[in-house]
């Protein structure tokens, strides 16, 4: 090894500190040539070796080297760091300009409670499927206890299409039909949600059409106390953990029991305010136990089989979900209105 | 119904204070609409004194008085002389601009000139029974122009509900005080009535011809009666619940219907010749009613008289005659309770466009047993009592076949299996006698009073029993039986696959409305046959049932256009309709489709290269849409649908079947709705979609050895579609032929002017090894010699 203050660790010396300033590619390009080029300094060292003593040689020619190693080592750092901090100069980007691309769309409030809804009971194991719009009188009303001379047909003011047919009052009308579909196999439990017509005149809280889901299980030994179970898990599920159900005797031609369902008021919980009209409560569907001769209409045995059905306005969840005061706000479709959700 | 609260207290003791009967109204099954609390809906009716009155010229039963409403400040009111109100007197005022809870409202009026500047308040005219004389009188100075409900105590509320067709025999104070005695542990207290009294002989003989319409009649000769004005108390009570008191003998007979739910009518008896006849309207008879409408025979079902030896009197159960009703002279009444079968009450009152009270509750079910003879026991007696009645014949009762009670018998374990909670015999047992059924002690056999018409199946019992114990008992438990897992339609995965795509591509779900204006009938829309055509529609914007989603969607662009939308991407999932052929049996088809709609910018918040987006935009949607669904590739073929630009209108076809339609909107269907932007559209028969959808996939191994790429560049003819170059391409280049693309279409400088220049990118790839260069040259050029021949395609550069 050469003494420090030789010619060689001077050389060495310069040329690191020259390397680790240089700032550019070409910079380290002109270092490398300027000490191991053809005629470079190091090289020019290499040369003085035929002129040492033959003693000498080894050492001096380990120390070029070592020397030249450092060097090689050297540039070959500093190239990796010019290249970090010294990319050519691109254009300089405002990345705080809009993204370019379409806004998201969104699926419709209505449809978006609806799912919200056929999750849950899908998981508590009602089958999802669709019926039809266009229904006969009997399924309707006849198969759900509601023949022609009944008062509660009062209740229905009713669209027809042609002779016995009529545009759905309710989507309770698939109950015989999933029944029947059964044969006679229970347990069922069914559910389904779609377009119901009423000749409603069209105001703030009415409108000719209007989205139901409906669902209704049957079984040997289904009892209200299912049924409440069952409200229970989708009061929770869509409202909230904290959400209480309140039962209300009813009437419905096509149950019995029957009762009519409040949830506690989602706004103000139950501190009273304008939405629940200072009860604390919303009413927001009904239910209660399937009638006998609505089982029998299936082709099921009603001294074997009971069951419970409740039937949600899926316009008025939504409107209390989102507190929407005007349900022809759901229908408008205003742009504005349907990308709040 | 109108339910005054005061008086439904009539049937109950102990009375309870009205907050609790307002909360037990609900539990008892009533649907409480309106709860009007007079205490509170009073508060703008104050105590004026009366400081001057005098006649009010022309009339004879007219006063001016002078009312001071507060310290020195004293108002005009005309009043008639419906009670007397004497100067010096302080009576409830209710100025011009208030409402009363009974509904009326009061406005400045003028009089033969005069001003009246509001109005004296009757009890039963603020919703009040009256205690008294029917007006509130104040003699303490000290009252003066206090609000009423600080001047006296008023404990009562008016309340509309709404009774369920299922329970009539809540039509009645009596049947819904039973039920709060039964929920609430009260005694049910019902009026004395002292056995009727045969002080004469004078009868009506009664014949049933219509033993199915009529099934029990009774009717009782009534004499000596003076018709006048009821008592307040009586008179009150009817006004408050929304009746207009008539006179003493009339007032009786809607006061104890609206007891105990039993209609009841009443004759002068110098009317009815001889004797009554229950029996059909013959061929040629008519019949002027109350409400001065006439109605005769002319139909096709007759409808059911009460006759006398000569002529219809009254519309059964339904309304009376004109002429055969109480006069001011009227001495001797003959009073009617009957019961008549519900269908036929309603039917007749729906055809006539008839109806009353009385058709209300008899088209719903009466009880034709116990709760008849009550009412009319109770109507004899207040004709004595209210009526100056003297004397009264013996009871006439044609009743061919009694009405039994229904016999049920009702384990507890069946109401606790029903109700999923422990109910023992003793409550079932208490339950039902509270309700007034009779049961044996072992619940074998349990008898239906005949009021509860509804009762035709043991369940009716259960509820009776869960509305005794109270709903709030039965807590949520889970069935015992095994859930399977709930399963769902592959339409229904498949309509969430084509919104989540969407969705994601920037489309807006719309709900549309499915009902729509009948002109336009076959716009847009793909189904054959007819438009399913509403037969009572509401109105003509909506008569038919939509058989095309595009209008709706092309709607929805208009609506936002209006507030200043330039760029609309909608889409909606619902069903379309169409019947196959005019003739209204065939049944209606409904099919599920997806219409999807595109007009304006190609992207939002686009500042750099803005772009209109076309036809190829939303055919590229409706690919990914397709992909999404796993359904094959479709070929689209130019077609031609009203509604669309000719020209641009294409069918979505797979496996040869027509799977929806896309195309440029026409013009002339949006310059009206001020939309200037080219509007797309395409609809989708979602349904038919789902069932040409593929399989699972199965895998297949990746590529292993490199694709060699050809571009080529060529010039056609401009009728020449690119679907047949692809085809000529795939059919000549033999099997190694990977993909084609379309990367260049031109038209223009350079190109003959009925031409075109389309470039084309090929991959070639061998799964088995590398192709050599000279089997994909040999296979280009084979597709060039084909477009040559085929198609006349030149090679460019
Ligand atoms: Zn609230």
């Amino acid at each position: 090894m050469q003494p420090i203050g030789s010619p060689l660790s001077d050389l060495l010396d310069r040329a690191l500190t020259q390397i680790s300033q240089t700032d550019s590619l070409a910079a380290l390009e002109q270092a490398r040539v300027q000490y191991l080029g053809k005629s470079g300094e190091l090289t020019a060292q290499m040369k003085l070796l035929g002129g040492l003593p033959p003693e000498e040689r080894k050492a001096f020619g380990q120390a070029v080297n070592t020397s030249k190693g450092r060097i090689e080592q050297a540039l070959e750092e500093r190239k990796g760091a010019v290249q970090q901090t010294a990319k050519p100069a691109g254009p300089s980007l405002d990345v705080t300009l809009p993204g370019r691309r379409r806004l998201a769309g969104r699926v419709h409030p209505i449809t978006a409670t609806a799912e919200a809804m056929k999750k849950i009971l899908l998981g508590l194991g009602f089958s999802y499927d669709d019926y039809p719009d266009i229904e006969s009188e009997y399924y309707n009303f006849d198969a759900l206890n509601t023949p022609s001379w009944h008062p509660a047909r009062d209740l229905h003011d009713t669209f027809y299409v042609g002779p016995g047919q009529l545009l759905r009052t309710h989507t309770t009308a698939f109950q015989a039909r999933v029944m029947r579909a059964s044969s006679g196999q229970t347990p069922i439990r069914a559910m389904t949600t779609g377009r119901c017509y009423r000749a409603d005149d069209i105001d703030a809280s009415h409108y000719p059409i209007f989205q139901q889901l409906d669902v209704f299980a049957v079984g040997r030994s289904i009892t209200m106390a299912d049924l409440r179970w069952t409200l229970t898990e989708l009061a929770k599920g869509l409202f909230g953990p904290e959400a209480q159900l309140r039962f209300r005797p009813s009437y419905f031609p096509f149950t019995t029991p029957s009762a009519e369902v409040d949830v506690s008021c989602v706004v103000c919980r139950q501190q009273g305010c304008a939405l629940c009209s200072r009860t604390g409560w919303l009413e927001v569907l009904g239910s209660g136990m399937m009638r006998p001769e609505v089982l029998r209409a299936g082709g099921l045995d009603p001294e074997k089989h009971q069951g419970f059905a409740f039937g949600i306005g899926v316009d008025r969840i939504t409107m209390l979900r989102h507190q929407i005061n005007d349900i022809r706000l759901l229908y408008d479709n205003e742009e504005a209105f349907l990308r709040q959700f | 119904m109108i339910v005054n609260t005061g008086w439904l207290l009539d049937y109950l003791s102990p009375k309870i204070p009205l907050p609790d009967l307002l909360t037990a109204l609900p539990r008892v099954g009533l649907d409480v609409e309106a709860a009007h609390v007079l205490s509170r809906e009073l508060a703008s009716v104050r105590v004026g004194f009366v400081r001057a009155k005098r006649p009010l010229e022309g009339t004879t039963d007219k006063f001016v008085l002078d009312v001071e409403v507060a310290k020195g400040e004293v108002r005009q009111i005309i009043c008639a002389s419906a009670h007397p109100i004497e100067a010096g007197w302080g009576v409830p005022v209710a100025l011009a601009g208030s409402e009363l809870p009974t509904g009326i409202t009061i406005h400045e009026e003028h009089f033969h000139g005069v001003l009246s500047q509001g109005m004296i308040c009757l009890d039963g005219e603020m919703g009040m029974t009256a205690k008294g004389t029917g007006l509130q009188v104040f003699h303490d100075e000290a009252v003066l122009g206090k609000y009423l409900p600080e001047a006296m105590p008023i404990t009562e509320a008016l309340v509309h509900m709404k009774v369920y067709p299922n329970r009539p025999d809540c039509l009645g104070l009596i049947g819904i005080a039973r039920e709060i005695a039964a929920l609430l542990g009260l005694r049910l207290t019902l009026p004395e009535i002292p056995p009727p009294v045969a002080a004469s002989d004078a009868a009506v003989p009664v014949t049933i011809k219509d033993r199915i319409g009529c099934t029990r009649y009774t009717c009782q000769v009534i004499s000596g009666v003076k018709v006048e004005k009821s008592a307040p108390w009586m008179a009150s009570r009817l006004l408050a619940t929304g009746s207009r008191p008539i006179n003493n003998v009339v007032d009786i007979t809607n006061f104890v219907m609206k007891e105990w739910g039993q209609p009841l009518h009443a004759f002068d008896l110098r009317n009815v010749r001889k004797k009554i006849v229950v029996r059909r309207f013959k061929t040629g008879e008519s019949l002027r009613l109350l409400d001065a409408r006439t109605i005769s025979a002319a139909e096709e079902v007759s409808p059911l008289a009460i006759a006398d030896a000569r002529a219809p009197m009254a519309l059964a159960g339904i309304m009376g005659g004109e002429f055969s009703g109480i006069a001011d002279q009227t001495a001797d009444v003959l009073l009617e309770a009957a019961h008549f079968e519900p269908t036929n009450i309603r039917l007749t009152s729906r055809r006539l466009g008839v109806s009353s009270d009385s058709s209300y509750r008899f088209e719903r079910g009466t009880d034709p047993n116990e709760t008849l003879e009550a009412a009319r026991n109770r109507a004899s007696a207040l004709l004595f009592s209210e009526a100056g009645a003297n004397s009264a014949g013996p009871v006439v009762d044609v009743y061919p076949k009694k009405a039994k009670r229904a016999v049920f018998s009702l384990s507890a374990e069946r109401v606790s299996g029903y109700l999923g909670i422990p109910v023992t015999r003793e409550q079932v047992h208490a339950s039902l006698t509270a309700l007034g059924y009779a049961c044996s002690e072992n619940l074998k056999r349990i008898h239906v009073p005949t009021r509860r018409v509804d009762a035709t199946d043991a369940v009716v019992l259960i509820e009776d029993v869960a509305r005794v114990i109270g709903y709030e008992a039965i807590v949520p438990r889970a069935a015992a039986e095994t859930p399977t897992s709930g399963k769902t339609s592959t339409l229904d995965t498949a309509r969430a696959t084509a919104r989540t795509c969407l969705t994601g591509n920037g489309f807006l779900e719309l709900r549309g409305v499915p009902l729509e204006p009948l002109e336009g009938e076959a716009q847009f829309s793909q189904l054959p046959g007819a438009s399913v055509v509403l037969q009572n529609p509401l109105n003509t914007d909506l008569a038919r049932v939509r058989r095309s989603l595009v209008p709706f969607l092309v709607k929805t662009a208009a609506v936002n256009a209006r507030r200043r939308a330039t760029t609309f991407r909608y889409f909606e999932i619902d069903k379309i309709f169409s019947r196959p052929a005019e003739d209204l049996a065939k049944e209606p088809v409904e099919h599920w489709a997806l219409g999807i709609l595109m007009g304006g910018a190609a992207t939002d918040a686009d500042w750099s290269t803005r772009r209109e987006a076309d036809f190829f935009d939303l055919k590229g949607t409706v690919e990914s849409v397709l992909e999404m669904l796993r359904v094959p590739r479709p070929v689209f073929e130019a077609t031609d649908i009203d509604g669309y630009l000719a020209g641009t209108a294409a069918s979505v076809v797979i496996a040869g079947e027509r799977m929806g339609v896309i195309g440029q909107i026409a013009p002339d269907h949006l310059a009206s709705r001020k939309i200037l932007n080219a509007v797309f559209a395409a609809e989708l028969f979602l349904g038919k979609l789902v069932a040409s959808a593929l399989a699972t996939a199965r895998y297949e191994p990746l590529p292993r050895f490199p694709g060699i790429f050809r571009d080529l560049s060529f010039v056609v003819k401009k009728d020449v579609a690119y679907a047949a170059i692809e085809n000529a391409i795939r059919a000549a280049a033999g099997p190694y032929l990977e993909a084609v693309d379309c990367i260049d279409v031109f038209a223009g400088k350079g190109i003959a002017a009925d031409g075109r220049s389309m470039a084309v990118s090929m991959a070639f790839r061998a799964a088995d090894r590398t192709l050599a260069s000279e089997e994909v040259a040999s296979a280009v050029d084979q597709v060039i010699a084909h477009l040559a021949k085929s198609l006349g395609a030149e090679l460019r550069g």
